[in-house]
Parts: structure tokens; C-alpha cells; sequence
């Protein structure tokens, strides 16, 4: 059943998102042949445009991402959809996992998407090639920092949906103004788990030379310093996680108490 | 339609389990100082067609919620086949909605392509006969069907299935008078008659003709229950009758708090 579920919700938001990707996709391709092209002016201006507009797509996709799932969560749960959403022979720990599944597969493959298109058009593959070939040199790798950094990214925003989840699940157990506590949950999760986050980080630098350097040193070298970099930035990875993980829990909980379906 | 009646008295006078299919225990439900419910006790026995009435905002689709786990009671309990609300009886009951409860950009097919995935007791085949039968293209999509055509269609794919229980929560409210005949037969037509049918209605004339047994519902309480030929009887006038005076006689005995 969970399967269903996620296909579904695949499905509805790939209908119009879909739509978005091809046109992303499409832009890259004109920026790219117009590329090999620019001596006409016409062709120069097409190239351009369709660099800006691929690349502005992509940021206006990321987002996109992000409200589609929360409009999509609270339409299923507590909107009309919703009659048929708690009807069906599932338990609401399948609704809640496929949301949070289908939720995160869209986050990742708008991200890969905005990477790509910003590689394309904003960056190029030949400077791209060149900044390989450089952090090679130094003993580091283009893919493990490039990894790394999208995971983040992407820990970050999914923790940002998980926050309009609990927010939208808490929000709703009041009987007046839903939508108005469902931002004011969110938003107190997101800014109560982005505190903690800084009062963590702020707690090992006190027992990290390396850490402290980073955050509190005005020294060039430190701040070149990749390796205490990416300590850090795997530490807040596993903040992010925890706190996403527990985010889940909290929602299930509240889930499991029932709905009142207006 | 005398015929499909007789049938279905005969299949239930054979019916041998006596509890009750769906129970309401001393279940209310408020809302902060609002109640909605208070303290309501109801049996809808097995393979019985009961209706549910009331004027509108008496709490017949607060009643009806709480037993699709949509509302969750304020106090007491609501049993299906003596257990709470939960899976296996989602699996059991075929629910209809006053409202548009469908993906509306999904086409015909694709709404009748869902039920099928995640119910095992629907029909496909059946449903697609329905859909001929109230001609409905498979193909439209359901944002740019008129509503009467939507209820059509989600009335298709709640019949289809073969529950134990279907509640219809005003069935006939948005289509026109002339439909609503067919309507009420296409549905005693295909659902299955050892199956109970809960129907809430303020549409009393066009549907009690179908009825078994009736509750009257009034400001969150049931004040009257009884079998439907035994109330026609005793009170010597149609059920739709004998709820415009009763519920004019309330009016007139509720004070005026004004």
C-alpha cells in the first residue's frame, strides 16, 4: 500500500512539475547548442536568455519543491481530499511515510536538476573541469566536496519540509485559525532546531581547536582550512538528520492521535 | 423497486449475527464550549437501510465523520462490528461525502483505476457499467465535470465496492429532482443487500420510501428512533410528514434566545 501511496503522490505533483523540468531542461539545451554559435546577435541574445531563464527556473523549481509538498500534505490531510485520504485501508503511519518519501525524492531530484543547470549556465563545464584539476592538486576531491555539500543542502530543505509537517500536524489540532498555528508550529520548530543546532556547534568548538578556529578565528589559513571545514559541515549534517528523524516521530505521534477534518 | 425491498427483507430475516454493525457509546463531540454531539447511543444493525435525518446542522455528517476516523469523539466510543474505528474497518465501509473528495485532476478512469488499487472489493467492472449507464466519459477529467456529474461519479465508485456498511451522507443533494429516482434505485440496484446502508438526508420525500429503520437527529441529539413502517403507523402520516411537524413543534417549544 505504501508503494500506491507514493506513486500517487508522485504522480499529482509530477503532472505540473514535470512540465517545469522539461522546460529547464529545454533552456539548457538552446544555452548550450547557442553556445557554439554566438556571432549572431539574434542567436547571442537566445543564448543568454535561455541561460537566465534555465537558471532562474531552477532556483523558482527548488522552492517550488517545497511548497508543493506542504500544499500537497495539507490538501491530502485536512483538506477535501482528505475524506478520501483517512477513508483509505492504509495506517497513518503509511500516510505519513509516503508523503515524507515522495516529498524527499522530489527534493532531490529538483536539486540535482538545479546543480546541473547552474553547472551549465552560470559556472560552465570547462571551469568546473579546471576547479577539479586545482582541488586535486591540493589532495582534495571535486566529488567528495560536491557530495557533501548536496547532502547538506539537501538535509537542510528536507528539515525545512518536515518543519511545515509538524507545523501543519499541530497547527490542526486547534479548533480555530488551522493555518495560522500551523505556520507559527513550523516556524518555532524551525527557528528552536536551527538554535539548538548553533548552541551544539558552539559547545564542540569549546572542545575542538580545529572547530574554533573556523568560527572564531580572523586567520586566512584557518578559513582555508577544507578538512576543519568539513568536519563541521559533517557534524551539522548529523544535527540535521537527528533533528529530521525526530521531527518524523513527533509528527507520527501527533498523526496517531487522530484528525479533525473540518 | 417493491420487489428489490422484499428481497432485501427476506436476505435480513435470515440474518443471524445480532450485533451491531456500527455503534455509537455515549459519544459526543465539541468543539472548545461548542458541542456538537451530546451523549448519543445508536445501533445500525446488519442488513438495514436506516436514514439519518435531520434539518441541516443537526449533526448528522459529525455523526457520519466520526465513524470514517475522520473526528475523533470528544467522550465515548464508536464500534464497528464491536471493535474501534481503524483499518479493518476502512476496509468494510463505503463512504460517500456530501463533498468533492477526488483528486479533481484525475480523469474518470484514473479515479476508477485508484479505488481498484486500494480497495479489494471493488467492482471494475461494474463501475465501468455504471459509468455507461450515467453517461460518464472515462476519459473527462474530473475538474471539468459539472458537480451533479461528480457525485455521480464518486456515488459509481462507493456502490462498486462490496462493503458491509455504506454511508451515504446526502447522496441526492446535488442532483436534480428528476435524477434522484434513478439515482435511489441504481443504488438499491447494486449494493449488496446483506450490506447495511446508513443514509443521512434532509431529502426525507424522495428516499424513505427505501427505509428500514430512521433516527431524527436535532441539535446534536437523536430524539427519535424507530423502525420506519412501525412510525408511519403509529403516527398515521409519511415519515416526511411526521418530521415537519415534529421538527416544527421543536421550534415552537425552544425558547427564543434571541
Amino acid at each position: 500500500m505504501l508503494a500506491k501511496l507514493i506513486k500517487y503522490d508522485l504522480k499529482y505533483v509530477y503532472k505540473v512539475l514535470g512540465i517545469y523540468y522539461l522546460i529547464m531542461i529545454l533552456g539548457v539545451i538552446i544555452f548550450l547548442i547557442t553556445d557554439l554559435n554566438q556571432t549572431n546577435g539574434i542567436i547571442e541574445f537566445i543564448h543568454h536568455f535561455a541561460g537566465g531563464a534555465s537558471f532562474g527556473l531552477s532556483i523558482g523549481l527548488f522552492f517550488n519543491a517545497i511548497t508543493r509538498s506542504w500544499a500537497r500534505f495539507q490538501k491530502n490531510f485536512y483538506g477535501d481530499e482528505s475524506y478520501l485520504t483517512h477513508t483509505l485501508p492504509v495506517t497513518k503511519q503509511q500516510l505519513l511515510l509516503s508523503k515524507t518519501i515522495s516529498s524527499l525524492i522530489v527534493l532531490i531530484l529538483s536539486l540535482i536538476l538545479l546543480i546541473f543547470c547552474t553547472i551549465a549556465t552560470q559556472i560552465g563545464f570547462d571551469t568546473f573541469g579546471e576547479l577539479n584539476s586545482m582541488l586535486e592538486s591540493q589532495g582534495h576531491s571535486l566529488f567528495n566536496i560536491g557530495m557533501l555539500l548536496f547532502i547538506t543542502l539537501a538535509l537542510q530543505q528536507f528539515f525545512v519540509i518536515e518543519c511545515g509537517f509538524s507545523g501543519i500536524l499541530i497547527g490542526h489540532r486547534k479548533n480555530d485559525r488551522r493555518g495560522m498555528w500551523s505556520w507559527i508550529a513550523g516556524g518555532g520548530i524551525y527557528v528552536v532546531a536551527n538554535l539548538l543546532i548553533v548552541a551544539v556547534t558552539l559547545i564542540w568548538s569549546l572542545f575542538d581547536s580545529n572547530v574554533h578556529n573556523l568560527i572564531f578565528s580572523d586567520s586566512s589559513a584557518d578559513l582555508h582550512n577544507i578538512i576543519s571545514m568539513q568536519k563541521i559541515i559533517v557534524g551539522i549534517d548529523i544535527a540535521y538528520f537527528i533533528i529530521i528523524v525526530g521531527l518524523y516521530f513527533l509528527s507520527q505521534k501527533t498523526l496517531e492521535r487522530g484528525v479533525d477534518v473540518e | 423497486m417493491t420487489n428489490h425491498k422484499t428481497k432485501i427483507k427476506e436476505s435480513k430475516s435470515t440474518s443471524v449475527n445480532k450485533t451491531p454493525l456500527l455503534e455509537y457509546r455515549d459519544v459526543s463531540k465539541s468543539y472548545g464550549d461548542k458541542t456538537v454531539l451530546e451523549n448519543i447511543n445508536l445501533k445500525i444493525p446488519r442488513g438495514r437501510i436506516v436514514g439519518l435525518l435531520g434539518k441541516n446542522g443537526a449533526g448528522k455528517t459529525t455523526l457520519i465523520k466520526l465513524a470514517n476516523d475522520l473526528l475523533q469523539p470528544t467522550n465515548g466510543e464508536v464500534l464497528f462490528d464491536n471493535k474501534p474505528i481503524s483499518i479493518e474497518s476502512k476496509r468494510k465501509i463505503s463512504y460517500l461525502p456530501e463533498l468533492t473528495y477526488l483528486d479533481k485532476t484525475m480523469k474518470v478512469h484514473e479515479a476508477v483505476a485508484f479505488f481498484a488499487e486500494f480497495y479489494h472489493d471493488f467492482d471494475i467492472d461494474k463501475a465501468k457499467e455504471l459509468a455507461k449507464i450515467l453517461d460518464l466519459d472515462l476519459n473527462k477529467k474530473i475538474i471539468k465535470m459539472s458537480k451533479g456529474m461528480q457525485e455521480k461519479l464518486q456515488l459509481i465508485l462507493v456502490i462498486s465496492r462490496k462493503a458491509d456498511l455504506y454511508i451515504l451522507d446526502e447522496p441526492l443533494g446535488g442532483i436534480d429532482p428528476a435524477t434522484r429516482d434513478f439515482i435511489l434505485d441504481t443504488i438499491l440496484s447494486n449494493f449488496d443487500t446483506n450490506a447495511s446502508l446508513l443514509i443521512s438526508t434532509h431529502l426525507i420525500a424522495d428516499i424513505e420510501r427505501i427505509l428500514d429503520e430512521v433516527f431524527f437527529i436535532d441539535d446534536g441529539k437523536v430524539v427519535l428512533e424507530s423502525e420506519a413502517d412501525t412510525l408511519r403507523q403509529k403516527e398515521h402520516g409519511s415519515i416526511d410528514e411526521i418530521f415537519r411537524k415534529r421538527f416544527r413543534s421543536y421550534s415552537a417549544m425552544k425558547p427564543n434566545h434571541t
